[in-house]
């Protein structure tokens, strides 16, 4: 009999959070296609940076999946989309994070922080995304003028949702600490 | 924010702002293509002034291409929705004299203008 760990668990957790924001975040307006804040890679960079690659990969399969049957979108072209841009995104992620671990021997002030993980996973999101949709979905030249805006807007969110991870990390820590909160323990 | 995040975000900048640049500063169209009927019937450089006739169903439609532009400047049609086109120079850009079944398409080095976005 299967048995589940811990582990299991704080993946079905963080995978439960991020498809919510995934959900919420589906029903906002934009105003081109694809540009969305992607809040949800607040929760796979906090997943990354605490507990993984490992976990992030796992946790951001289960976003895809649950959040697009939430949706509607399984299997839709959004569906892969999402996922060759979530590939590239975790790739890029996978990078940055061993270019800091190899970086953190040399020079500390050489490190990417969240917001500049978050900026260049945004940024292979998009690319992922991209190379996608102009190969398969609409393999047509004049889709080349969308790339640049949606790059810029990525960029911005990028920012954004780092510098929101960086907050949340920072909670996260200030929880943990029992000598900053000791009314909290019992 | 680290030193390498600010380069980070540096160099993702400077790679968007040369990807506006590449697709979407407006090219200037290297030729243009006429067609009558289904037949493509000429291929002129945009850079030599010239006028055309093209002989289609009705008559000959005069097209004229002036300082890198080109445009229908008489037309055996009733409704003259081709000289209503005015010039075009981007490349891509396209008018057509329905009823005569001539039609003029510009064309570059570089890729053509998005036509529409849907969502």
């Amino acid at each position: 009999m299967p048995t589940v760990t811990p582990q299991d668990r704080l993946i079905a957790g963080y995978a439960a959070l991020a498809v919510a924001i995934n959900v919420i975040e589906s029903g906002f307006p934009s105003p081109l296609p694809g540009v969305k804040p992607g809040l949800a890679n607040v929760v796979t960079l906090i997943v990354l940076l605490r507990h993984g690659w490992r976990a992030a990969t796992a946790v951001t399969l289960l976003r895809i999946v649950v959040g697009s049957l939430v949706t509607g979108s399984f299997l839709a072209p959004g569906f892969w989309l999402a996922c060759a841009g979530a590939g590239a995104a975790l790739a890029a992620l996978a990078l940055g994070a061993s270019y800091n671990r190899i970086g953190a021997h040399i020079d500390k002030r050489w490190t990417l922080s969240p917001v500049g993980l978050s900026t260049l996973a945004a940024q292979a999101h998009i690319c992922g995304q991209f190379a996608l949709a102009r190969w398969l979905l609409i393999p047509h030249p004049g889709l080349a003028r969308l790339l640049p805006p949606l790059l810029l807007a990525s960029l911005i969110f990028g920012i954004a949702t780092g510098i929101a991870t960086q907050r949340v990390l920072a909670e996260l820590a200030l929880a943990k600490s029992p000598t900053v909160k000791p009314s909290q323990e019992t | 924010m680290t030193r390498a995040d600010l380069l980070a975000i540096a160099l993702c900048a400077a790679a968007i702002g040369g990807a506006f640049a590449l697709t979407w500063s407006s090219q200037a169209a290297g030729w243009v293509e006429i067609r009558a009927g289904n037949a493509l019937v000429g291929r002129y450089p945009l850079d030599e002034d010239r006028d055309i006739a093209v002989h289609g169903r009705l008559g000959d439609s005069q097209l004229r291409i002036e300082s890198g532009r080109v445009r229908f400047v008489a037309s055996p049609c009733p409704n003259k929705v081709c000289l209503h086109a005015g010039w075009l120079e981007h490349s891509g850009d396209t008018a057509a004299c329905v009823p005569n079944g001539v039609s003029i398409r510009l064309v570059g080095t570089r890729a053509a203008a998005v036509d529409a976005i849907s969502h």
